[in-house]
């Protein structure tokens, strides 16, 4: 079996799994009770947050939240921001769902204005007609790191040094597919950030949000006051330590990584490129994580299973919306023409993707091409 | 709460001297249900065309919905049986007729009673029964109103020696032939609209039928097989038991796309569907082909290329919606409750593989000698083995059954 969806969902690293089984026995207690296990799972909880803090390049003054998911953290900054009708909001329609939905909702709710990031055909932020949008009336910028469809990397430190010289909007990052992967750095700037466990090899059901100091956002979730009153709800300890060890991992092949996935990633380009002389890479800038391309003529879901019987694992969009059919509006917001939206696919790696898992992936390719080229010369 | 049926066989009087065959059928079939749904033992009587089922306990609604679809059930009475006593027997009638219409208080309806009586004894005509039954209704509840000739409400009275039966409620049977009793059939279904209704159709007429599917994966997703399921289980509802086969047909496909010309691609999928259905036929002992086709719905349906497929199957394939336009179809389909689901979207092998100019008028020569090569064979006759089995009892529920086994 060969997976290359990683950015959907990536393996757990065996010592994460070694670690999650003996705590899940073990590690029972509440982390809130003031006996002494309760109260030694505490102090890791908390050397942990200070840990995520570091890795992101935050003051340790900053607020580092636990939530169940990316998709909770990107929620908890869009809807406990206290917005007020008028008052005007930039994002993307490229971005992942849990951005663009709770964003659509809340200013239809509250009146808000929002304005489209205009990405350009490479998928990238045209900036200068960035810098036209802003003006103190921009009281929210949401911005993905690395675009989970696309694979484009933004420069946020950049993009953010921007917006705060002409407003005094809040700064979101979703940096999902980012952490540990390419540089995290909220030093400044960026006053909220998103980030998951799953992605990294870690568990599912842990994530962080990641919030400036002086923020303005009311909590989410009322209850018990865990996580400084900022998310009520007994901590996970064994899904946030095994978080915790899955980064500290990722982190240590990181460099490593980066390298060979670009390697990875031009070989590829350009041994597609023999073998299907008509596929097209629409993006530029992109993380070695993903690479997505355009094969017209061959719907992208029946190259999927094609290759699924060969047991290779791709993704023709973000899993989370591949159940539409048609036309799809994240694509579109890329600027991929409607006629390709189904023939987009998604090869995603992880840290641990080989040259050699990655040369059995293109013979598999070319073997399912040369099955199917027929059908492209309708 | 009614512990009596009274069931009445269509077409009977048609069948001379296989009667008793047919009504033998049904019942076998009304057995089943009443075994599978009712909790308690229960006997029949044959009263000459009409069947009367008893228990000790009530016969439910889910019993009625299921017996609305046993092929060759002109109705369903559930009816109340009283025991005749001396004296007060008429006014005792009266009382327990009033008791089963007492809806009519709040409701108001139009209705006529029926009697018929066999007993000599009781001085008043069935005429003049009936007359005071439609006094005693009116006085009793005034919401109610007479209606001779299209009574929204029927009250069935059968005076007999011993007992009277009182019925109000006649529920509409599936009418047609008893399940079997004219051949048995696979039935292509496509996942569209029209091969569940095509089914149906010949449901009514007494065809016991198995399902075929030819599942393209990996050209069409998995999530059509969730659909074929739900309308084979649909369909399953009105026989007995069932069979679907779920043949891969996706290799196949592709050699056939591969190796003729694009224009041929629809008609020869079609051909070798129709012997692969033929080989399963075989197998499986039925007698003839039904398909959903309707005379030129789409180019492949020609009264030409209809009979081009035709010419390739060693069987009679039976298209009950030849003459059907689209909506009669897809009201029908509202009907039997398969359109709910095969309105829901999925892949279409097909309209990957279809060409702009699908052939009208083959080439004879060009379809009579066209080579399938070896490898093609091969996989047209193991098809089969390679089917997904499944067998569905007369409620729809669904049970996974082992391949077939390699031994023909």
């Amino acid at each position: 079996m060969q997976y290359f969806d990683h950015a959907a969902s990536t393996c757990l690293y065996p010592e994460v799994l070694d670690f999650l089984r003996k705590s899940l026995n073990e590690d029972y207690a509440n982390p809130n009770s003031l006996h002494l296990l309760g109260a030694n799972l505490f102090k890791t909880i908390e050397s942990e947050r200070a840990y995520f803090l570091k890795t992101l390049n935050a003051n340790q003054n900053d607020l580092f939240i636990f939530t169940s998911s990316a998709t909770e953290s990107n929620n908890t900054v869009i809807r406990g921001f206290d917005f007020h009708e008028g008052d005007v909001i930039l994002y993307s329609k490229a971005d992942h769902a849990s951005i663009t939905v709770p964003i659509e909702n809340i200013a239809k709710e509250k009146n808000l204005i929002l304005k489209i990031i205009k990405i350009n055909k490479n998928g990238n932020i045209d900036l200068e007609e960035f810098e036209k949008l802003l003006d103190k009336n921009v009281k929210m910028v949401l911005l993905s790191q690395v675009n989970n469809q696309s694979g484009v990397a933004s420069d946020i430190s950049l993009i953010a040094k921007i917006i705060k010289d002409k407003s005094d909007a809040h700064v979101h990052v979703d940096a999902v597919q980012a952490y540990s992967k390419i540089n995290c750095d909220m030093s400044a700037n960026i006053d909220s950030a998103s980030i998951t466990s799953h992605k990294i090899g870690g568990p599912k059901g842990i994530a962080g949000l990641f919030l400036k100091k002086n923020h303005h956002i009311k909590p989410l979730l009322l209850g018990g006051g865990q996580e400084g009153g900022f998310r009520a709800s007994t901590q996970p300890h064994s899904l946030i330590v095994a978080f915790a060890k899955a980064s500290r991992i990722s982190f240590s092949k990181s460099n490593d990584a980066y390298r060979r996935n670009q390697e990875i990633v031009e070989n590829l380009k350009a041994s597609l490129i023999k073998i299907a002389p008509s596929i097209k890479f629409p993006f530029n800038n992109t993380s070695p994580y993903i690479l997505t391309f355009i094969l017209p003529a061959i719907p992208s879901d029946v190259l999927l299973r094609h290759l699924e019987v060969k047991e290779f694992y791709l993704s023709s969009t973000s899993a989370c919306s591949s159940k539409q059919k048609g036309f799809n509006p994240t694509l579109a917001a890329l600027n991929i023409p409607e006629v390709f939206h189904k023939n987009v696919v998604r090869l995603s790696f992880n840290q641990d993707t080989s040259i050699d898992s990655v040369n059995l992936l293109q013979k598999a390719f070319a073997e399912v091409w040369k099955d199917l080229e027929f059908l492209t010369t309708k | 709460m009614y512990n009596n049926l009274v069931i009445s066989v269509d077409e009977l009087w048609l069948k001379g001297r296989n009667q008793h065959l047919y009504l033998k059928t049904a019942i076998n079939h009304i057995n089943s249900i009443l075994k599978k749904y009712h909790p308690s033992k229960f006997t029949l009587k044959i009263l000459s065309q009409r069947i009367l089922y008893t228990s000790s306990t009530p016969f439910s609604e889910d019993i009625f919905q299921a017996l609305k679809k046993v092929p060759g059930l002109s109705s369903i009475s559930p009816c109340k049986i009283i025991q005749r006593s001396e004296g007060q027997d008429l006014e005792n009638i009266y009382n327990e007729i009033l008791k089963e219409v007492d809806f009519l208080q709040t409701t108001s309806k139009t209705f006529r009673a029926t009697v018929k009586k066999n007993d000599k004894s009781i001085l008043l005509t069935s005429t003049e029964i009936s007359r005071e039954i439609g006094h005693r209704v009116l006085t009793t509840y005034p919401l109610s109103k007479v209606d001779i000739k299209n009574p929204e409400l029927i009250i069935d009275v059968r005076i007999m020696d011993n007992v009277v039966s009182i019925s109000s409620r006649v529920i509409k049977g599936l009418g047609g032939l008893p399940w079997g009793t004219t051949g048995s059939a696979v039935t292509m279904l496509s996942g569209g609209f029209d091969s569940p209704v095509a089914s149906y159709m010949l449901m009514k007429r007494g065809i016991k039928q198995s399902f075929v599917f030819f599942y393209a994966y990996p050209f069409v997703g998995q999530e059509v097989l969730e659909k074929i399921k739900a309308l084979a289980t649909t369909l399953g509802k009105y026989q007995k038991q069932s069979h679907l086969y779920i043949v891969p047909f996706g290799n196949i496909q592709n050699l056939i796309a591969k190796n003729c010309k694009e224009e041929y691609r629809t008609m020869f999928f079609r051909r070798f569907m129709i012997e692969v259905t033929n080989l399963l036929c075989d197998r499986i002992n039925a007698d003839t082909i039904i398909t959903g086709d309707s005379v030129g719905q789409v180019s492949s349906q020609t009264v030409g290329n209809l009979f081009l497929i035709d010419k390739s199957s060693r069987r009679l394939i039976m298209r009950p919606l030849i003459a059907f336009n689209k909506q009669e179809v897809l009201d029908l389909g509202k009907k039997i409750g398969t359109y709910a689901i095969s309105i829901l979207p999925h892949d279409d092998a097909c309209s990957l593989f279809s060409s702009k100019n699908p052939i009208i008028k083959p080439n004879n020569e060009y379809w009579n000698n066209w080579e399938s090569g070896p490898e093609l064979i091969h996989e047209i006759n193991s098809a089969i083995n390679n089917a997904e089995i499944y067998s569905i009892n007369l409620k729809g529920e669904l049970y996974k059954k082992d391949h077939f086994s390699f031994d023909t």
